[in-house]
């Protein structure tokens, strides 16, 4: 692992750059992806554990979640997403 | 770090792995990998710091096979990447354990020719012995030996030579099968060691496709041979139709009175068709001169 972070890294070909932190939260997002599909009794736990982290955690990595597993998340934090609707 | 955090970073790095184990997981044939997939697989290889403490995910056959056909696609040199280097040269010595080459001759372990591929100078002679004992007695010729024999043709065509001229032109012994004999045939000539009594040889073989074999080379690489027309003529007698249907086509138009006495019917009809069409560019050519 690179000692200095979000050092980017860049795509030959093509002009997008991402910084290292991007690509981890990518693999995070696709691992949960195909946890949330899998019946392995590890995955299960594996998707658990990523559903109890804090929105502020998860936050890095929805936009390459799945929708399912987007649905999962706000039904494990729907007393925080109900807040944030009603301004409170 | 309190012991949440802990707990969160270990869910990451599980996640992460499993995001990796995924990343490159096999494609099957016929399927083209997603796009988003196939860019974020060229980053990581391009960027393998990623995978430093996380190689274990992707140490398999499948997963690197995904990884060197990644890098093939997207013309990614991995040996200049010290990083993959490092990888290959440990791929390339593993080769040598037991039970290995049957694996590589199988085609499961074709990252391994692909790393091989990239050494240079690399010794393929060692491989090619090991997999032809697979290989010699199958009618069926697996990818991974054809590319096994071009690297070891390349790289140590003396080698090559004496193999043939030993184990097929000249063999007391089993020959190998009809399409090895077929590729070596194609690999000799290619190598520019074709002699008049080689020529007859394979012009003599007892399979009709690697006779056809040898003399697709030949036609393909006549200046490599300063006798090309007199090593030609040496398959003018053949007794497969094939062969002499090559001819037809590849035969300068000086040397095609050399098939015209052939018994088989497509290939007199093929000769026909032949001399129709350069005497039509004669007449046309003539045509146009006169014309101004």
């Amino acid at each position: 692992m690179s000692a200095v972070e979000n050092v980017p890294l860049e795509i030959v070909e093509e002009v997008e750059v991402m910084s290292k932190e991007e690509v981890l939260n990518f693999l995070i997002a696709i691992g949960v992806n195909t946890c949330n599909r899998s019946y392995d009794t590890d995955h299960k736990e594996l998707k658990s554990s990523f559903l109890e982290m804090s929105l502020k955690d998860i936050a890095p990595t929805w936009d390459n979640l799945d929708d399912a597993v987007r649905i999962a998340v706000l039904n494990a934090h729907l007393d925080e997403f109900k807040a944030w609707v009603e301004g409170k | 770090m309190s012991k949440n955090s802990v707990e969160i970073g270990l869910t990451k790095e599980r996640l992460i792995h499993r995001g990796i184990e995924h990343l490159f997981a096999r494609t099957y044939r016929g399927y083209k990998v997603d796009d988003e997939i196939e860019k974020m697989r060229r980053m990581i290889i391009y960027h393998p710091d990623v995978l430093s403490n996380r190689y274990d995910a992707i140490d398999n056959c499948d997963s690197l096979n995904e990884v060197f056909s990644t890098a093939k696609r997207a013309e990614i040199d991995l040996y200049s990447i010290p990083f993959w280097k490092e990888k290959i040269e440990g791929l390339t010595a593993s080769l040598k354990e037991d039970g290995k080459s049957r694996e590589v001759w199988y085609g499961q372990a074709d990252y391994m020719i692909s790393a091989a591929n990239m050494i240079e100078g690399y010794d393929w002679k060692p491989l090619f012995n090991a997999v032809s004992v697979y290989q010699d007695s199958n009618n069926y010729l697996r990818p991974s030996y054809v590319e096994i024999s071009k690297g070891f043709a390349k790289s140590d065509s003396a080698s090559l030579k004496e193999y043939v001229e030993n184990q097929i032109f000249f063999s007391k012994e089993g020959k190998p099968s009809y399409p090895v004999r077929g590729l070596m045939y194609k690999l000799y000539v290619e190598q520019g060691f074709l002699t008049k009594k080689t020529a007859r040889k394979i012009r003599s073989d007892g399979s009709e496709d690697s006779s056809v074999s040898g003399l697709k080379a030949l036609v393909e690489n006549t200046e490599l041979y300063s006798n090309s027309d007199e090593l030609l003529l040496q398959f003018t007698d053949s007794k497969y139709e094939r062969v002499i249907g090559e001819l037809v086509d590849s035969l300068p138009e000086y040397l095609l009175a050399s098939v015209m006495g052939t018994p088989f019917y497509y290939a007199k009809r093929k000769l026909e068709r032949r001399l129709e069409r350069i005497e039509a560019e004669r007449n046309q050519a003539n045509e146009e001169l006169s014309n101004g």
